[in-house]
C-alpha cells in the first residue's frame, strides 16, 4: 500500500541527521516547488550511491570497487597501518596529514553493553590481514571516549601478539586555541601527559 | 523531584535525540537512575567529554517521570586513568551495575565499594582479585549471595578438601564426583576473601562466582568476560 507521494518524502527526508519535521517540509517544498531538475538529480545519485557503494575488502571503507583508492594505490607505505573508526576520520587524516601508509577502519568501537563486539568491527579481517601482511606499524587513532579506549587497548593486544610497534595519536590543546577555553576533559588529558622539554 | 550537588558515577551512556545523551549513573544517594544530558553531544556543550565513564561527577537534576533530566554536571578531579586491562576490568563492573541493580534502589555500601574498585583498579597488579571481590560485595548488597561456608542441608560447616555442588539459591550442596558446578569447599571457603593464588583455584573461584551472577541473569551472558575470552 502507497501512502500520499508527499508525506512518503517528508518521511523519508526525516532520515537524514538534523531533518526533523520542519526542515524536511521545506526540503520537500523546495524541490517540488523550484528545482525539479535537482530533485530527479538527488534520487539518482541516492539511488546508485545505495547500489553501488559497498564496503572495501581490505580496509572496510566505502567504496564503488573491489579496492579502495588508498588500498588500490601503489604510492602508500605499506608497512603502516592507521586503525580509525570512521570513514569521516580516514578524511580528515587525508587532508590534514602526510599520512601515507595505508587505513582499516573499524566502523564503530567495541562496547560490550551494546552487544558490539571484535566480529562487528571487522576485527577477525583486520587480524588475517596482520598475520597476512608485513606491517611494522599499527597507529591507532580510535577516539579518546572510553569505548575509544578501551577499542584500543584491544589493538593494542592483537599487534603486540604479532610483535608489531604500535603508535597512539597525541592528544592536548588544539593548536591556536586558548588555554581557558580548552574543555576540561581536554586540558586535564594534555597536563597529564605533558612532555619534558628540558632538564 | 530536584536534586542538587549529588555526587555520582557514568554507568553508560548512549545518543538520545538530535544532539543529547541518555546517561546511566551511579549516584551516592540515589543509587542509578536514568537521565537525560540535553545536548551532551553538541560541539559547544560545556558538558562534552565529561559525561564519560570513570569521571567523578557532582550532578543535578530535576525529575517527573522516569528519567531524569540533569540540570548540572560538573567533574570532580580528573578522570581515573584506568590503563590497558584495567579499563575493560572498569567496563566489566559497570556492566555488572548496568544488569544487575535495579534503577530507583539507593544503594550507599554498595556505591562505596565501586569507588574502592574503581581506585584499586588505577594501582592493582591483581585485578582478577579486586573483580572478586566487587562481585562478592555486589551480590551481597543486592541480598541474594546464599551462605558459602556451610553445606546448605545440614548446615555442617564445609570441608576444605570435599567436593561440593553449587546450588546458586541455597549454597554449596554434598556431592561426590566432579561435574560442572562442582568444586572444592576451599573454593566456597575462600569467596568472600578472594584471596585464591594458585592459578587453578582462581578460576575455579572466578568460574565459582560467574554462576553465580549468571543466575540472577536468566541466562543471558555477560557481554564483557566474552570479550576477554576471545583475545587470549
Ligand atoms: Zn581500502
Amino acid at each position: 500500500m502507497s501512502s500520499d507521494p508527499l508525506s512518503e518524502l517528508l518521511t523519508a527526508l526525516r532520515c537524514l541527521p538534523g531533518v526533523g519535521a520542519r526542515s524536511s517540509q521545506r526540503m520537500a517544498l523546495h524541490l517540488l516547488e523550484r528545482d525539479r531538475e535537482g530533485g530527479r538529480r538527488l534520487a539518482e545519485a541516492l539511488a546508485r550511491a545505495m547500489s553501488e557503494i559497498r564496503r572495501c575488502r581490505q580496509c572496510r571503507n566505502f567504496t564503488a570497487e573491489e579496492l579502495c583508492h588508498v588500498c588500490a594505490s601503489t604510492r602508500r607505505d605499506r608497512s603502516r597501518l592507521c586503525v580509525v573508526e570512521s570513514p569521516a576520520d580516514v578524511l580528515a587524516i587525508e587532508q590534514a596529514t602526510a599520512y601515507d601508509g595505508l587505513y582499516f577502519v573499524l566502523l564503530g568501537r567495541l562496547s560490550p553493553l551494546d552487544g558490539i563486539g571484535p566480529d562487528d568491527l571487522g576485527l577477525d579481517l583486520l587480524s588475517r590481514r596482520l598475520d597476512q601482511e608485513s606491517f611494522e606499524e599499527m597507529v591507532i587513532a580510535t577516539n579518546t571516549t572510553v569505548e575509544g579506549e578501551a577499542t584500543a587497548q584491544y589493538l593494542v593486544e592483537m599487534a603486540g601478539r604479532r610483535g608489531i610497534r604500535v603508535s597512539r595519536l597525541a592528544q592536548g590543546v588544539p593548536l591556536g586555541g586558548e588555554l581557558e577555553h580548552t574543555d576540561r576533559s581536554t586540558l586535564a588529558h594534555a597536563f597529564s601527559a605533558r612532555q619534558v622539554v628540558s632538564g | 523531584m530536584r536534586v542538587t550537588a549529588c555526587t555520582g558515577w557514568v554507568l553508560h551512556r548512549r545518543p538520545w535525540r538530535e544532539s543529547s545523551l541518555l546517561v546511566e549513573l551511579f549516584t551516592t544517594e540515589h543509587g542509578r537512575i536514568g537521565a537525560v544530558a540535553r545536548g551532551a553531544r553538541s560541539a559547544r556543550s560545556a558538558w562534552r567529554g565529561l559525561a564519560e565513564p570513570f569521571q567523578p561527577l557532582e550532578l543535578g537534576w530535576v525529575r517527573r517521570g522516569e528519567l531524569a533530566t540533569l540540570n548540572a554536571l560538573e567533574p570532580v578531579g580528573q578522570r581515573l586513568t584506568l590503563a590497558g586491562r584495567s579499563l575493560w576490568c572498569g567496563l566489566y563492573v559497570n556492566e555488572l551495575l548496568m544488569r544487575l541493580l535495579p534503577r530507583d534502589d539507593p544503594a550507599p555500601l554498595l556505591y562505596d565499594h565501586y569507588q574502592v574498585t574503581l581506585t584499586a583498579l588505577t594501582s592493582s597488579q591483581d585485578q582478577a582479585a579486586v573483580m572478586r571481590r566487587f562481585e562478592w560485595h555486589l551480590l551481597t548488597e543486592l541480598g541474594v549471595m546464599p551462605q558459602l561456608d556451610r553445606e546448605a542441608e545440614s548446615a555442617q560447616p564445609l570441608v576444605p578438601d570435599q567436593l561440593y555442588r553449587l546450588d546458586p539459591e541455597a549454597g554449596p550442596r554434598s556431592c561426590d564426583k566432579p561435574a560442572a558446578g562442582t568444586f572444592p569447599g576451599r573454593i566456597f571457603l575462600m569467596a568472600d576473601q578472594a584471596k585464591a593464588t594458585d592459578p587453578v583455584e582462581r578460576r575455579q573461584l572466578r568460574d565459582l562466582m560467574r554462576l553465580l551472577i549468571e543466575h540472577q541473569l536468566d541466562g543471558t551472558t555477560l557481554q564483557t568476560p566474552k570479550l576477554f575470552r576471545s583475545w587470549k
